[in-house]
Formats: C-alpha cells, structure tokens, sequence
C-alpha cells in the first residue's frame, strides 16, 4: 500500500535574483523516512517552508495527503508534526504547558490532550523536567522539547528541519532513534540535515539537493550505485616506484591511483576481490605495508562524484 | 579599543532606532520651547479677557473698549462648552457677561448684578479682572457721586484704570540679552530631550553590548573589567557629543545666533548635563536587559524628573516640598542655573557655580555606581576569587 | 480552541512578569510624582503667604504708612514691611530677603528683581493704593466738599460681579495632567498590541511558524491573543485608575463607573493600535517597537502631556487633528466627563474611541490575512 503522501512538482522560489529552489520536484510515500540531504544554503529549509505553505513559491504545486496545500488547508494540516530548526517554544510557559499548548492547537478534547502530552513526555524522556521553564534547559533537553512540542498530536506526516543542530550524541541518538520509532508506528517522516551520517543511518529514501536542485534521489544502495566508484582501498606504504603503482593502476575494475608518499589510494569501480589483486601486486614486488582499508561509496562519495565538491566543508 | 570599536559598530547597526528617537525628540524641543517661549511669565502679563455685552448700550460699548486697552480681549462665540474649553484650559483668564440693563444701573449708582463672570478657576488672573471691574464701578460711583456726568464719570474711571503702574526690573549684574527668553525655554527643556532621546537611543546599543553571552566571552578574554566599562562610558560619550551638538546646532539655528556672555554658561551647563546622562544611560543598560522595560523607564525618569525638577513648570510654582526633593535630582540643579541666567532668578557667579560643580558630581557618582554595580553583577566570580587571594 | 488560545496567551502575558510590572509602576510612579508636584502648585499659587517687601519712604508718607501699619496688624498681613533706605533695599533685594521695593512719592512705585507670583502680589497692591489715591485727588478736585463722601464710596466694598459656576465637576487644571497620563498608560497598550503578531507572524518569529502550521485557523489565534491583550489592558488601566482615584486621592469628578469604562475603551485602542502596527509586514521587529515608542509619545504631546496648553493651540490651528489623534481623544472624554454635565460631547469621544479599536482591529485583521510570506 504505497500512497503518496507528499507530492512536489517542479517547484521554483526566487528570493530576488537568487533562484532558491529551480524546478524541484519529489514524492514521498507512506511510511517512509525520507531524507533531504545537502550542504548549507541547498534549499532543504525553503523546501519545507513552502511545503508547509509558510512561504509564498513563484511557480509549481505541492500536495499533501493527495491534497492541494494551502495555509488554509487545516484538514491536512492536523495530521502533520513541525519540528523546526530554531526552538519554537514560549519561554513564560514550563514543558508542561508547551506541550499542552501546542497539543491543543490539534487536539481539542482535554481527556484525550492530557495522555497525548504525556506520551509525548515519555517520548522524549522529559518527565523529570516537566514543571522546568525552557531557559532552565540544556541544550539538548531543550531540542527535545521542541521535537515533543511538533510531534505530541501523533501525526502522520512528521517534518523535522535539522533537529540535531547543537546536540550532543546522546541526545542525538535518542531523537534518532525516537525518529525511527515514530516511523514504526506508521508515521511518514521527511528529515533534512547536512550530516550524511544521520540520513544513511535512518532514512529509507533519500533526495540530494545542491543550490536548489535535487541532484539525486533513490535509497542508499541505489544511490551508491549510481557512481563509478565501488570501493577505495588505502594501503599505507613507504617508498613505493612509480613502476609498481602502474602495475595497480593497470589491475582490472581500477580505474585511479593516489599516491603521496604514505598512503597508496586505488578507486575502483565494480568487480570483485579488488584488495586481494592490490595487495597481491605488492606481495609480488616484496614489498611491505602497513594497515590497509578498504571503505565502501559513502553519501559523500556520491555528492563528491556528483558535484565535484564535498558535502561539508573541510572546517566542519 | 576594540569594545569601544565594537560600540560603534553595534550602534551603526542600530542607528535607525538611535534616528527616530532623536528625530522625535529634536521635533519635539522645538516644538514645546517654541509653544512655552510666547508665554512669558504670567503673572505679570497681559490678562486674556472674553466679554459679552448684553447690555449693548453705547456706555456698555464705551466701557468694552475702554477694558480692550487694559486687557486682551479676546472673541470667542458665547458657546457655554467653548468658554468652558477656553476658561478650563486657560487660553482666556476671565470670561463675563455684561448684564442687560447695564447702564441704567450704573447711573442709578447700583452696584449689584452688573456683570455675570463664568467661574471655573480660582486663579490670581480672575482676582485682578475681578478687582479692576470693581474698581471701575467704584469709580464711576465716586465720581458721579461727586457731580459728575456720567459719561464725563466713565471717561475718568477710564482713565484711573489705565493707568500702569511703574514696576523697574532691577539688574543685579549684566543683562540677559545674550540668553533671549526664546533661547532659554529651549534650554530648560533639554534635560527632558536629553534623557528621553539619548536613553532610548543609546540603552539598546548597550543592552547588547552587556548581553550574557557576549558578556561571558568578553569576561573571559584579557580584557579588564574597568577598562571594559571605561570604554563603553567612553563610545557612549562620544556618541552623546554627536547628539549633543546636534540639539545645540538646532538651537543656534533657531533661537540663539551666535554664542555671548551668559550663553556659554548654559552651553557649558547642558554639556554637562550631557554627560550626566552618558552615565545614566550607561547605569541604566547595566540594569535592565529589555527594550519594552526601557521605554517604560525612560519615560519614568524623563517625566518624572521634568515635573519634579522644574523643567514642565518653573521652580518657583512648585512648593518646598517638590524643590526639597527635587534637589536630589541633577535637573533641578540645571534648571536652576538656567533661570538665573535667563533672569528668573537672581544671578550670581559663585550659584552659578555651585549648580555646576553639584552636576559634576553627579555625573562622577553616576560613573561610580556603575561601575560599581557592573563589579558586582558582571564579574561576580571574579570578585569571589579576588577575595579568596 | 479559542479559549484554549486564550487560556495560554493570557498564561503567557502574565508571566511575562517585568514588563507587566514596569507597566503598572509607570503610572504609578508617574502618577505619584505628579500628585506630589501638583499639589504644592496648588498650594504655591492660591494660598496667600504674607509677601516680604522693602519700603523706602524718604518722603515720610504718613497716608502710606498708616496703611501699611493697619495692614501689619491683620492676623493675616499681605505684606511684610521692612523700612530701609534705597542702598539697603536694593541689597536685601538681591539677597532675595525681599521680594520687591515700594517706592514712596506722588505715586506708589515698585521696583522687583524678577517677576513672579509674589511680585504680581505686590504689584497689585500698589495699583490699589495709587488708584484710591487718585480717586480721592479728582473727586476732590471736582467737588471739595464731596471728598468725604468719595472716600467713604472708596471703602465700601464693591462686589459688581455674580459668580455663575461652569461645571459641578473638578475645575482643577492639574488634573488634566492625570488625564494624559492615562492617556499614555492607554497608548503604551501599544506594546501589548504589538506582541499579538510577534508571537502569530510566521516571518516574525519561530513560535509564529510553529503556529501557522497547526490546524488552529490564524484568525481564532489572533482573535485569542488580541482578546488577552485587552484583558491584560484593561486590568492595567483599571488598576491605574483606581490607584489615581483612591489612593492619590486625583479627583476625576463624579461619574466614576464611566471613568473606567472610558480607561478601559481608551486601553483597547492603544492595544488596536499596535496590533495594526504590528501587522505592517515591511518594518522589522524592532523597528516597529522604536516606533511605536516614539509615535506615541508624539501624539501624547500632542494631547498635553508635557506642555499643558499644547491641545489648545492645536485645537485653534489644526482643530481636526485633535479628533483623530487617539491620545488627545483619551484624555478629552475624561475631561468631558468631568466637567459637561451633559454627555453628548463625551458620547462623541467614546463612539470616536469604539470606532479607532474597531478599525485597526479590522484593518490589522487584513494585513494579517497574508498566510504565506516571501521571506521568512
């Protein structure tokens, strides 16, 4: 039972000369955890912002639910959970009266509100702060608020805008593992974030964005296959002849060498027993090594193929 | 250097908030001194009178223009509501009513009911109205009771009343032609302006200057706690400068001209009550951390000490009691000094002095306190660790 | 969910716990200062206090003297007489032991260093005296034997003048002081006014786009957040009443009930208003706080409250601005209320003040309607 939920086609948002989203298109269908994922400044936030109909888009048409969105369109409204990149929580109000304020917006039967705030306090393992003001909260206590302030009316449709920001890992893992929980329980939920780890760990299907483009979409495995390269080998080795490096660059499926000095880097693309062959060459020329990876196409790959950048820049 | 750096260019970031109050302000400077200079002082002046004639007889019309040389009459429609506005709101002192059958009385020498007043004060303006008219009908009486016509009586009466009385304004020292009235009401509102414009303009920059998080790091850089303050007080002082001689530019511009005798004293005086409120506003900032609180107590400290300290109504109409308390406010010490030169009070160089030298020293306490209070609730743990050493 | 809004905005403004305070301590503050300045006006300019005066009699008036002798023995004596010659006169006048110097000599002359209330005391005095003087002198010239029946027409009191009162409320012109005060506590409703779209403006802020993604209609959370701003409002203003009223003793004449029903109306405009403000889409947060701050403060000028006759030149030069300006409109009614008997004028006032919060309520609730923004 594959129904869409979300259906974006070929969105475009101008912020002046600046095109933020160029004809972008998406579908996402239920149950999955789809994930948007790209560097700083790609368009992951615009796209949720005019998925949500906060922001105004100059060409395109999304529907939600099978439904047209619009900022009026509170039956569709009801059954989707915002967990926004900047806490959204009233300071003067304790995590009590937050959850409970933002739980009422959607659920109007107090009986009923009561056990969902608390469910959702038990979610995120709040219940010994539930009478603290959120200036009184750590940094990752006060995410997690935030999270049981979207997510407390049990949606079907969960949108988390880069939820880990500023989180320490295990808070981290917690609202990770929280995410995927809340998907077993038959939430559809679309995460964005820049850290590739997080979307490889939880996402079923996830979307590539740069400068306002989806670049690539599929699940991991189909994502990874859409790139040359299959495995990278790193041997370390000291002195080694441009003889010998010919003779690995000339192995079958290889199809790049790096070498500086240290460390030998072979690409290779397809095939199998490819660390076998690289090291049998060195065994052949009696040479020895040091540790030896062998490390499969990351997300990172992918983007890096794909754009000819890394993901996140090297400060980060 | 670098806070000082720093200010300035947290405040170019918010220079539109720092526009508009000084905008509104200097608007309203010259509106309120431009409104108050036309009222000189009131006792002595001129009385605002509204008659209706109903007698409407030639001695009646006579008499009417006889007052129009002693008094200001002014017209005004014989409106209930109107002269009730107009008498409320003092724009006329007296409004009365010639009573019909005016002028039959008057010859008959009856002295009861010839005129209907509106009451509505109890001022001396209605005292001095009311005296003249008695004093006209006692006259005539007078006169005709000696055997006069009465129109030959009326003419004298005229006359008798007319008559101004010579009061000397007695100079202790030099004029004050070189601090016009006009140019003197503008300086006694400046202390309101000054509070109100550089407060609301100068707190927000420092507001953010002293945020926690900001505060946090600057506490843990090499930077000293008192050179720190020393360099907002100092930003703060020359952004102050700048406001400063704008408000006197615009004074020049409108009132004063060029600078002589005693306008350098009050130059001299506002400067210092410039700097009086750097520091106030420096105190103020390290105290509160809310734009909505700050407008609530510049409003507080601009009105308050403007209708405690003289500056909305002379000294001379408060009472002791206001002046005992307002003594302890630096703007009664600036007023005070402003009507002495602007010949309000009786001027002499060693008060004048005084006025200046306790301004001064509100302006170093004011630096003082801060500084004090920036010690105790900015570097808390850096006071506790001193006191262990 | 109207009521669930309203339950937590009015939880919200309440714990907002400073500026609620701050706005309670300002007309309080304020307002105790002006009563305290106030009545010692009151005190200063209507209650007499015996007026010290130097006389310089060189030429020995014997009329003057007797005069001044009579009055010196009254249990309330107008003036304070000190003899001296013109050198010591002038010094005690500029050691301001005395107020003004009498001249003696054809006619009373005065001689003072400023002028003020005391000087106008005396000024007048000395009017009288040369008055009477040159009463007697020309009904004697007229006709010396009627001199003495003149002077016995002199001392009798005249009081030509019927007294008929203008209102049965406050004359006090001070209290109009208190008026544009509450005025302003109205007008700061303002910052009340401006928090309603803070808080539902998606582009304003976070807690704003958390709100509009809910399935709660913006015109139900505005309704709710601009229902609490009144509530809130209102306390404030019957708060600031009832403090002028009883504790400061402020007389606003006798039709109370309506004196707070006029704060309250009045709050509910300033609280329109800034709700309008706010909703203007193009300025930024903190330039609409600025201002907001500074508009009203103009239109409370406006109405008077730091220059007291500034309505009045107005009402003679701009007459129409002092209908619209909502500060002015404030403060009139409670005016109206005090001293016109009737209510037409103050019914004109409250319908002007229904209208305003009726019409930025309705025009904030258009510029609000935008649901989606160009930027957030």
């Amino acid at each position: 039972m594959e129904n869409t939920v979300v259906k974006i086609d070929n969105l475009v948002k101008r912020y002046g000369e600046l095109i933020a989203l160029d004809h972008f298109s998406l579908e996402i269908k239920q149950g999955e955890v789809f994930g948007l994922l790209g560097p700083n400044g790609s368009g992951k936030t615009t796209t949720i912002n005019c998925l949500l109909s906060l922001l105004a888009f100059d060409k395109g048409t999304i529907e939600i639910f099978g439904k047209p969105m619009s900022p009026t369109a509170y039956d569709i409204k009801k059954n989707i959970g915002v967990i926004m990149q900047n806490v959204a929580v009233f300071d003067e109000l304790t995590v009590y009266e937050n959850i409970d304020y933002f739980c009422g917006l959607y659920i109007t039967d107090k009986a009923e509100r009561r056990k969902y705030v608390e469910d959702a306090i038990k979610f995120v393992g709040l219940e010994d702060f539930t009478k603290f003001y959120p200036k009184k909260l750590s940094g990752g206590l006060l995410r997690r608020l935030n999270i049981a302030c979207g997510i407390a009316h049990k949606p079907k449709l969960i949108i988390l805008d880069e939820p880990t920001v500023a989180v320490d890992p295990q808070s981290r893992n917690r609202i990770l593992e929280g995410i995927q929980e809340l998907n077993r329980n038959g939430a559809t939920i679309i995460y964005t974030s820049h850290y590739m780890e997080e979307v490889e760990q939880i996402c079923s299907r996830i979307a590539i964005m740069d400068k306002g483009r989806k670049i690539a979409e599929g699940t991991k495995d189909e994502l990874k296959r859409m790139i040359k390269n299959t495995e990278t080998i790193i041997i370390e080795v000291a002195g080694l002849s441009d003889e010998i490096r010919a003779k690995a660059a000339a192995l079958p499926h290889v199809y790049d060498t790096e070498y500086d000095g240290q460390k030998l880097t072979v690409y290779c693309s397809g095939g199998k027993h490819n660390l076998i062959r690289v090291l049998g060459v060195l065994q052949e020329n009696d040479i020895s090594f040091g540790r030896v990876f062998s490390e499969l196409p990351t997300l990172n790959d992918v983007f890096l193929e794909i754009t000819g950048k890394a993901l996140r820049d090297k400060e980060e | 250097m670098q806070v000082f750096k720093a200010f300035f260019k947290v405040l170019k970031r918010n220079s539109f908030t720092a526009i508009v109050f000084i905008g509104v302000f200097l608007l309203l400077a010259l509106m309120i001194s431009d409104g108050k200079a036309e009222v000189t002082i009131f006792a002595l002046d001129a009385k605002k009178v509204s008659v209706f004639d109903e007698d409407d007889s030639p001695e009646s019309r006579k008499f009417v223009e006889m007052l129009g040389e002693k008094f200001e009459i002014v017209d005004i429609r014989n409106d209930r509501d109107i002269i009730t506005d107009m008498l409320y709101y003092e724009q006329i002192d007296y409004a009365f009513v010639i009573n019909r059958g005016w002028s039959e009385k008057l010859a008959a020498g009856e002295t009861d009911g010839l005129f209907t007043s509106y009451k509505m004060h109890d001022s001396y303006a209605k005292v001095i109205v009311e005296q003249c008219l008695d004093d006209y009908v006692t006259a005539v009486n007078v006169y005709t009771a000696a055997g006069m016509s009465l129109d030959k009586a009326m003419d004298c009466a005229g006359e008798d009343i007319l008559v101004e009385t010579d009061v000397t304004i007695e100079k202790f020292g030099d004029d004050n032609k070189d601090f016009t009235p006009m140019f003197a009401a503008y300086y006694r509102y400046l202390p309101y302006i000054f509070i109100s414009a550089i407060l609301s303009a100068l707190c927000p920059v420092l507001m953010i200057m002293n945020r926690k998080d900001i505060r946090f790091r600057t506490n843990c850089s090499s930077v000293d706690a008192n050179s720190y303050t020393m360099q907002i007080f100092a930003g703060g002082a020359v952004f102050v400068l700048a406001v400063w001689l704008i408000f006197i530019g615009a004074g020049v511009y409108m009132y004063g001209g060029i600078f002589r005798g005693k306008a350098w004293t009050a130059l001299l005086n506002s400067g210092l009550f410039a700097l009086i409120t750097t520091a106030l506003a420096v105190l103020v900032a390290s105290v509160i951390d809310s734009q909505k609180i700050l407008t609530l107590i510049v409003q507080i400290l601009g009105l308050g000490m403007s209708f405690l300290c003289g500056i909305f109504v002379p000294q001379s109409m408060l009472g002791d009691s206001v002046n005992a308390v307002g003594r302890f406010l630096p703007a009664y010490w600036y007023v005070r000094l402003n009507e002495m030169l602007c010949g309000d009070r009786l001027y002499s160089t060693g008060k004048a002095m005084a006025c200046l030298l306790i301004e001064a020293a509100y302006a170093v306490t004011l630096v003082l306190v801060t500084v004090l209070i920036r010690r105790v609730r900015y570097s808390g743990a850096h006071k506790m660790t001193a006191a262990k050493a | 969910m109207f009521l669930h809004n309203l339950f937590y905005d009015l939880k919200t403004s309440l714990r907002t716990k400073d500026l609620i305070i701050w706005l309670m301590v300002f007309p309080l503050a304020l307002g105790a200062f002006f009563k305290f300045a106030f009545d010692s006006i009151y005190e200063e300019t209507t209650k007499f206090s015996t007026v010290d005066v130097a006389v310089v009699d060189e030429a020995g008036d014997k009329a003057f003297r007797a005069v001044a002798d009579g009055m010196a023995a009254s249990d309330e004596p107008l003036l304070n007489v000190t003899y001296a010659d013109r050198e010591e006169a002038l010094e005690l006048l500029k050691k301001e032991e005395v107020k003004g110097i009498i001249f003696t000599g054809d006619e009373l002359t005065l001689s003072v260093g400023y002028s003020d209330i005391e000087q106008a005391v005396l000024k007048s005095f000395v009017e009288e005296y040369n008055l009477r003087i040159r009463m007697i002198e020309r009904a004697a010239a007229q006709d010396p034997a009627a001199a003495m029946k003149a002077a016995a027409l002199i001392s009798e009191k005249v009081s030509a003048v019927n007294e008929e009162p203008l209102t049965d409320g406050n004359p006090d012109y001070m209290v109009q002081y208190f008026y544009n005060l509450l005025a302003m506590v109205a007008m700061f409703g303002i910052m009340n006014g401006l928090h309603i779209t803070e808080i539902n403006q998606a582009n304003i802020s976070a807690l704003g786009a958390r709100k509009s993604c809910s399935p709660s209609p913006k015109l139900v959370s505005i309704c709710s957040a601009l229902t609490a701003a009144y509530i809130i409002q209102t306390v404030c203003m019957v708060l600031s009443v009832t403090y002028l009223r009883f504790i400061l003793r402020v007389d606003f004449g006798s039709s109370l009930p309506l004196i707070y029903l006029t704060s309250a109306l009045g709050g509910t405009v300033g609280v329109s208003m800034g709700f309008l403000i706010g909703s203007i889409s193009f300025l930024s947060q903190k330039a609409k706080e600025s201002l907001t701050v500074a508009f009203s403060l103009l239109l409370c000028f406006f109405s008077g409250l730091m220059v007291e006759n500034m309505k009045m030149n107005i009402e003679q030069h701009i007459p129409w601005f002092n209908r619209i300006n909502p500060a002015a409109v404030i403060s009139d009614s409670f005016y109206c209320l005090n001293i016109y008997s009737d209510y037409s004028r103050y019914s004109e006032k409250v319908l002007t003040m229904a209208a305003f919060t009726v019409f930025f309520a309705l025009l904030g609730f258009v510029f609000t309607r935008r649901k989606k923004y160009a930027s957030l």
